[in-house]
């Protein structure tokens, strides 16, 4: 498919509409993502929240390409991707084998993901991966180093320099001796900067972080935060930040979306869904998370598990765990989007046709 | 707290595990010190919190007080009943006997089920294996008892573990670890590996069996947060020893160790209106096998002077109940009185000051 004349508004750098994505299994095919829109930002943080199973990951993997074979793709579904170059691309219509789409994954779009030591080859030492995502996307025309096509490609000690310079850049101390060393040598912080440099490398316009603080501590979270919110600031890039975690979600992001069962539930300003969230599910999560405020009071659970893929109710997806369940009404039909204000949608009966909000 | 009489006693707990092989000429085996001198106790009906971040050593003291480890050093006594129960002296067959009494919940609940037994199996394990039962029904009767407890689909008792979330698998775990009515549960990370709504719901459900059974809880995490709701006294360690210790109140309120104040301060959080935000410790943990001298935090302490890089600070009681081991705690207590926090500039602001 070639470019339909493609448009994006000028302070959106992504746009996904109507993703919808199954998996083949032995099982029978499984939805993961239903009809999942969101916008990202130029220059902004998109966070997305849910629990395991919520199609946190699956949706950003689908603006990679990176799906695993027995992924449906609906190609009625729209990935619409602003290049550096200012055309607009529908990701969704590219072939994942492309050499465009190689030159947006990595190039264009860089990924950090939870477990860093699971994310390098332990077989080749960091500044040898680097290189390679660098020497990839990476163009000099003689005396400067730039994105794209143009130039012939970066030396080997020049990307050794773009790389040393990059591992520099996020903190991490001797960046020449660490350039040589294997991820095994490196501590849990020291290799999730690793990835981070590896990722920013290449200067992606949009950078996808996925659950990039989960596995490590409290004090080295805050750490990788603040240096991710540092390059963002200074790069301008645009984060899409994966988390379950909704102390994380508020530190980082302007815009948040919350996911349950392949769904988005509630969407909108960082402000409106943390503080005054709408949707049972996101209520319920917030209140779920012990607070150092309210010591004795008791933990407000979310009551039920969350169904398994098979078994999803019919209806509103949340609606066997809701306590605020319309008899008759949620078991039956799904609800629709309920616009709340501008930005803010929550996709909930309580708040359609004027009743609740 | 100080009047009532403990349930367990720790006293300068050590465990060093060997590192590398011994130099037959050089004598000395290098070790690492995973624990390094810990006292405290564990009071009947409380939950001790303890914390750290990883590598600090709290698994390694969950373990050890289970006598899942050898002890290098020092002794973890039981007071049950009227007797006074040294765990390192016991015999096998003691220990066997004694296993009834102090049980294990593990963080995944995916790895500790055996994928082949049914989870009338799981819980009734603890029962057959400790011989506790004199026949089959009374197993039966038990295992029921206790899964409709743990608020288990008594149907469920015919299945294989993996038809379950994780939610339902750490109530199987939790039933397997009470049904030998333990008065003792170290529970290692045992809602880190759960979903927030799900972990909500079982740390509700582990302060309700403590209410009724009066059990005691070593409950190890690295997330404040969850420990701070469900402890009495939180304990936070850092490279194997211990760096504080009060109830949770004290601790929270008037932290004394830099320490404590900087994993406080770390934790994202969220209320009324207000982000907060961190304020972030340079550096990383050190490596247990080159520890710094001194204090061990002095590497990354902002308040850290001379003294502390020459000697190690006394683990010490500050306050009643309260027990530090900082040289200057008194004063950096004075100094900032709480953990202080800052409003994060929105983004739009921190534009324009550009």
């Amino acid at each position: 498919m070639t470019d339909q004349n493609l448009s994006l508004p000028d302070d959106i750098l992504c746009r996904v509409r109507n993703l919808r994505i199954q998996f083949k299994t032995d099982e029978g095919v499984m939805t993961a993502l239903e009809g999942v829109n969101y916008d990202i930002p130029k220059s902004g943080t998109l966070g997305l929240c849910g629990e395991s199973g919520s199609g946190k990951s699956v949706s950003t993997k689908a603006l990679m390409q990176l799906l695993s074979k027995n992924a449906i793709v609906d190609p009625a579904s729209q990935i619409l991707f602003r290049k550096r170059d200012g055309s607009v691309i529908d990701i969704n219509s590219l072939n994942p084998g492309s050499r465009e789409t190689r030159e947006l994954r990595g190039g264009e779009i860089g990924m950090i993901f939870q477990e860093p030591m699971a994310s390098f080859s332990p077989v080749y030492s960091i500044g040898n991966q680097m290189s390679e995502a660098i020497r990839l996307h990476l163009r000099s025309d003689g005396n400067k180093i730039t994105t794209g096509i143009e130039g012939r490609k970066l030396s080997k000690a020049e990307a050794r320099k773009v790389a040393v310079e990059m591992l520099d850049r996020v903190g991490i101390a001797n960046a020449s001796l660490r350039f040589d060393q294997y991820p095994h040598e490196l501590s849990g912080g020291m290799r999730q900067r690793a990835m981070i440099a590896l990722a920013l490398s290449t200067s992606p316009s949009l950078l996808i972080a996925d659950e990039p603080t989960t596995a490590l501590d409290v004090t080295i979270q805050a750490q990788i935060l603040d240096l991710l919110q540092e390059l963002q600031d200074e790069l301008g890039m645009s984060v899409v930040f994966i988390t379950h975690d909704m102390g994380v979600i508020a530190q980082v992001s302007d815009i948040v979306a919350v996911m349950y069962l392949g769904r988005i539930v509630e969407q909108g300003t960082m402000e409106d869904v943390v503080f005054d969230s709408h949707h049972p599910y996101s209520k319920g999560l917030i209140e779920a998370i012990p607070s150092l405020d309210k010591l004795d009071e008791r933990l407000k659970s979310v009551p039920g598990d969350i169904p398994g893929p098979f078994d999803r109710p019919a209806g509103c997806s949340f609606s066997n765990r809701c306590e605020q369940r319309i008899a008759g009404l949620c078991r039956k039909i799904a609800p629709d989007y309920a616009m709340l204000n501008d930005h803010h949608v929550v996709r909930c009966h309580l708040y359609n046709e004027g009743s609740g909000a | 707290m100080t009047d009532k009489k403990p349930l367990i006693t720790v006293n300068e707990l050590k465990i060093h595990f060997p590192i590398g092989k011994k130099n037959m000429w050089k004598g000395e085996q290098s070790v690492v010190k995973a624990v390094d001198g810990l006292s405290f106790q564990v009071f009947p009906s409380e939950t001790l919190g303890l914390v750290g971040e990883s590598g600090s050593g709290k698994t390694t003291v969950g373990r050890a007080m289970l006598r899942a480890l050898r002890l290098t050093g020092g002794a973890i006594t039981f007071h049950i009943g009227n007797q006074d129960i040294q765990l390192a002296n016991l015999s096998n067959s003691e220990l066997r006997k004694f296993r009834s009494h102090i049980q294990l919940i593990f963080q995944d609940p995916y790895s500790s089920l055996n994928p082949r037994m049914t989870v009338r199996d799981i819980i009734a394990e603890p029962l057959e294996a400790l011989g506790l039962c004199s026949s089959r029904e009374e197993v039966d009767e038990k295992v029921r008892a206790i899964a409709e407890r743990c608020k288990l689909n008594l149907e469920y008792l015919r299945r294989f573990p993996h038809a379950f979330s994780g939610g339902q698998r750490q109530r199987i775990c939790i039933a397997r670890a009470l049904v030998c009515d333990p008065e003792f549960v170290v529970c290692d990370e045992s809602v880190s590996a759960l979903d927030v709504s799900i972990q909500a719901e079982i740390l509700n459900l582990l302060q309700d069996l403590q209410d009724e059974r009066g059990l005691s809880y070593l409950f190890i995490a690295h997330d404040l947060s969850v420990v701070s709701h469900i402890s009495d006294r939180v304990a936070v360690m850092y490279v194997g020893r211990l760096v504080e210790l009060a109830t949770r109140d004290r601790l929270f309120n008037h932290p004394m160790h830099p320490y404590t104040r900087a994993l406080m301060s770390a934790i994202p959080k969220v209320s009324k209106g207000v982000v907060f935000k961190p304020e972030s410790l340079d550096g990383e943990i050190p490596n247990p096998a080159k520890l710094p001298s001194g204090c061990l935090f002095h590497t990354r302490c902002k308040f850290s002077q001379s003294v502390c890089e020459a000697e190690p600070p006394l683990w010490r009681e500050a306050e009643p109940g309260h027990f530090v081991s900082c040289h200057f705690a008194e004063d950096l207590a004075e100094k900032l009185s709480a953990p202080q926090t800052q409003k994060k500039p929105k983004r739009a602001d921190r534009k324009e000051t550009q």
